[in-house]
């Protein structure tokens, strides 16, 4: 009668179940073109889960480039060094480092370093990208005048030239940083923006340029072609890193192909029948896809080497938030191990309080006697004496789920939402589990799904009660000091409303009542300390005033980057048995060099 | 009435798609008295059917049993609050216009055409983008029902205008009734079935609408539905890893609930239609 057929839409929707159910998703465009021949499949490396939207710009002075002129991918423009994040070492690429102070980082040049315009890299590129700031306050790299003073530039015996990094002592004063930039900051030919800026007289200008047409670099992969569904990138023959680092070797795949797909589970289909390589994706139950051909780091739990540290932010200037008991409290409800297992399958060793992993490179900084003396570790009895001691009463109802929250002056306690991206599949889970147990001790929390962009507006300026996020997800040479930082620092304390790029939960107000200065101290004192003991020690008293003060609640460990291949285009991918490189995706860092040991299968 | 209710009972159709209604109904609203339904955390990951767990357990080792008597409860509610909404609004503008004419006719023609072209997909987008406290299912129900009155009250309206030149509307009027009185004494009454069939199918496409919402990821976000558990069957590999207890279930009981009404439907027309008769 509506003039609709009446069965038309239960049966659409049955079949579109069904489709998805067992046809696994739309097909990936890497297939098609294997069968059309464009780019044979022997010769590609599929890699994804690093370009989400539609390529814009491969600017390397933007602020936002495509993939891999972003991050810390280093296949087209490259870092002056790469750094290990199983070994916690630099290793070479465009120099080499020579040595480190408290006042200065010395590299020296590759002089075999060229640009694939034939030119050489050298001292006045690097010098482009680190003084950029000096010229234009625009620029994607301004904030390394505040930490670089001077670049001064000498050579050496066999006339290759060495940089040494000035720590900036009247600005930041933080030679941790200037190493951390030394591994993320891509050198770019001054000889191509140079004029471009002469030319178009701002830097502004410059920057809307998109730099897709055979650009000049000095990495081992170019650009090739890109569109709305893929980046291409193809193997430079000539790349100077071929001779000077891997032994006159060339890279193995010809071409390197990025397909952009909107959700995970595209990319964990795709990686389980083959059309991808490796995905940097979170994929639930990997060893599920053993028999796909898929590996990760290690063949058991965890899988994969932790490297971020997943965390709810507590907003400090909300009441009952800004009550370190609550705080507290809060962390002894989450059931840590229901987390683990249930929302990112065992890929996370137990946690252990406070904000500094008990392994790895960290592991020094790590005291497990402070994290029982005065951490907080699942439990609810505790949860629930913390809150009665400082008044607050919970409400059950009849079946035992929480009603309200009731504070010691009789008065209602308001409900207090995490804030987390919508479709976000694992940190959506882990949420779910934290709510859960809070609940379950009492503490009135709610899950607060919101849209991706609502939730990138509220976090500098402060707006939420509690919220998701990877505090200094990378790992770099500055960690465990960076992620200490990025929960704890007041050094830019603004109040809610105006931005902040660290501490967003605006723990510790510099000009409020009971500052805890030491904090502060620590911080700007842990960067400059060499001494292996005083920096412990420092470590170890950072750690305690972050599990005493709860500014934030740690859930739980995850890998930097999601290392998962599949070994059945190619093969000698790095493991835990096969160590030869970090567990990163081939196209970061030191991983890089798996390009070069990556072996066609039989 | 009891006649029609009797001729009802005669079509097979009928039978098997209230029969099918009222199974999912009732395995809504009175299967929490002889399941214990509970949503916490109770098993493994994804743990297989087995003695405890009869459709095994979803991405966070909840019951799926519970987790379906609950969604089915949301479902429901959503596509009766959609079919509440929608068929009220739609019939009630659909009437005025039909049985007004001219400019409020117009009008109201206007109004039902701005809102046919404005998708639901992209109210709730929008909203879900504005909203920090996140979509609740009532919200939800509320979108869709504001969003598809329109063509109830398109279909509505060339029936009411059909209706207004009959001759016992003429009498009611100089007995002096007023249009609020024609309209619900003298022009409903005729419309009753018709209306009630409308009802079904916005009850109908409700449900659908808000499985097809959720399983995009804009569903509720404080509700277990139907469509969220498919939603997460998706998000967290269920379907790749061939978990079919993650998505079937649900996949089965939103067909049936669907087929059920459309069934009905379909029946129901062809009882109250004389020309479909037999």
């Amino acid at each position: 009668m509506m003039g609709m057929n009446k069965f038309g839409i239960p049966l659409a929707m049955m079949g579109l179940l069904f489709i998805t159910g067992c046809n696994k998703e739309n097909k990936p465009a890497g297939q098609e073109e294997t069968k059309a021949g464009g780019f044979a499949r022997s010769k590609t490396l599929y890699l994804g889960g690093s370009q989400w939207g539609d390529p814009n710009s491969f600017n390397p002075l933007t602020d936002w480039p495509a993939w891999p002129v972003n991050d810390k991918f280093n296949i087209m423009f490259e870092t002056l060094l790469a750094y290990n994040t199983l070994t916690g070492k630099f290793e070479p690429l465009l120099g080499t480092l020579e040595s480190q102070s408290a006042d200065s980082v010395v590299v020296v040049l590759n002089p075999a370093a060229k640009w694939s315009d034939g030119q050489p890299v050298t001292s006045a590129d690097v010098k482009f990208v680190y003084e950029l700031g000096k010229r234009f306050k625009g620029a994607a790299t301004a904030y390394a005048i505040d930490f670089v003073s001077d670049i001064k530039v000498s050579a050496t015996a066999d006339k290759a030239e060495r940089l040494t990094f000035m720590v900036n002592k009247k600005g930041r004063n933080n030679p941790l940083v200037v190493l951390d930039f030394l591994q993320a900051i891509r050198i770019l030919p001054a000889h191509i923006f140079e004029p471009k800026l002469a030319q178009l007289k701002d830097l502004a200008e410059v920057q809307k340029l998109k730099c897709d047409s055979n650009p000049v670099v000095s990495g081992p992969y170019n650009l090739e072609t890109y569109s709305n569904e893929k980046i291409i990138l193809k193997r430079r023959d000539d790349y100077w890193g071929n001779a000077a680092l891997h032994g006159g070797k060339l890279a193995g795949p010809q071409f390197i192909i990025h397909p952009i797909y909107k959700s995970n589970d595209a990319f964990a289909i795709a990686l389980a029948q083959n059309d991808l390589d490796a995905t940097q994706t979170y994929i639930p139950r990997i060893w599920m896809k053993k028999n796909a051909g898929v590996m990760t780091w290690y063949d058991k739990e965890p899988y994969f080497v932790p490297g971020a540290v997943p965390t709810l932010l507590i907003n400090s200037t909300r009441y009952p938030l800004s009550d370190k008991a609550f705080r507290r409290a809060m962390a002894f409800a989450i059931d840590y191990k229901s987390i683990k297992d249930l929302a990112v399958s065992g890929y996370s060793p137990d946690i252990k309080p406070g904000a500094i992993m008990p392994f790895g490179i960290e592991a020094g900084f790590y005291n497990d006697e402070d994290a029982q003396k005065y951490g907080a570790a699942f439990n609810v009895e505790s949860a629930k004496k913390i809150l009665a001691d400082a008044g607050y009463k919970s409400v059950f109802k009849a079946d035992g789920t929480l009603d309200k929250m009731i504070d010691g002056k009789g008065k209602p306690v308001p409900t207090l939402f995490v804030k987390s991206p919508a479709g976000w599949s694992d940190w959506e889970a882990i949420v779910t589990l934290a709510v859960k147990g809070m609940r379950a001790a009492g503490i009135d929390v709610r899950e607060g799904f919101v849209d991706a962009g609502l939730y990138w507006q509220s976090q500098p300026v402060g707006d939420f009660d509690l919220e998701m996020i990877k505090p200094a997800a990378s790992v770099t040479p500055s960690q465990p000091w960076s992620r200490l930082a990025a929960l704890m620092s007041s050094r830019t304390w603004a109040p809610p409303g105006e931005k902040m790029n660290e501490n967003q939960g605006r723990f510790n107000n510099p000009k409020g009542k009971g500052y805890i200065k030491a904090v502060d101290s620590l911080l700007s004192v842990i960067p400059t300390l060499t001494d292996k003991a005083a920096l412990t020690q420092a470590y170890r008293q950072l750690n305690i005033l972050f599990m005493q003060e709860q500014p934030a609640l740690p859930l739980c460990y995850l890998p930097e980057q999601f290392y998962q291949v599949n070994t059945k285009t190619w093969t000698n991918w790095a493991s835990e048995a096969n160590p030869y490189a970090p567990p990163n995706l081939p196209w970061a860092g030191a991983a890089t060099k798996m390009l070069w040991e990556l072996k066609p299968a039989k | 009435m009891t006649k029609l209710l009797k001729n009802l009972l005669k079509s097979p159709s009928f039978i098997i798609g209230m029969g099918l209604f009222l199974l999912t109904i009732g395995g809504a609203l009175l299967l929490p008295f002889f399941y214990h339904v509970n949503l916490g955390l109770q098993a493994s990951s994804y743990a297989s059917p087995n003695g405890k767990f009869l459709l095994g357990c979803d991405h966070l080792g909840r019951d799926m049993v519970s987790m379906l008597i609950e969604g089915l409860r949301s479902s429901l509610y959503v596509g009766l609050l959609t079919g509440v909404i929608a068929t009220t609004l739609g019939t009630a503008l659909g009437i005025y216009g039909g049985f007004k004419g001219g400019w409020m006719d117009d009008f109201v023609n206007l109004v039902t055409n701005l809102f046919l072209v404005i998708p639901s997909f992209v109210v709730l987008i929008l909203i879900s983008s504005s909203l920090s406290k996140g979509r609740s299912l009532t919200l939800i129900g509320l979108i869709i029902g504001l969003t598809t009155w329109t063509w109830s009250a398109r279909a509505v309206r060339a029936q009411a205008a059909s209706l207004k030149s009959r001759d016992h509307i003429a009498l009611a009027r100089i007995n002096g009734a007023n249009t609020f009185r024609v309209l619900t004494l003298h022009i409903l009454p005729y419309l009753a079935s018709y209306v009630f069939m409308i009802f079904i199918l916005q009850v109908a496409s409700g449900i659908l609408s808000e499985a097809a919402i959720s399983m995009i990821g804009l569903g509720p976000l404080d509700t277990v539905s139907l469509g969220t558990i498919l939603n997460d069957a998706k998000n967290q590999g269920g379907f790749g890893d061939g978990m079919w207890w993650a998505f079937m279930p649900a996949t089965v009981i939103i067909t049936v609930l669907v087929f059920a009404l459309y069934i009905i439907n379909t029946s129901m027309e062809g009882v109250f239609n004389p020309r479909l008769r037999k």
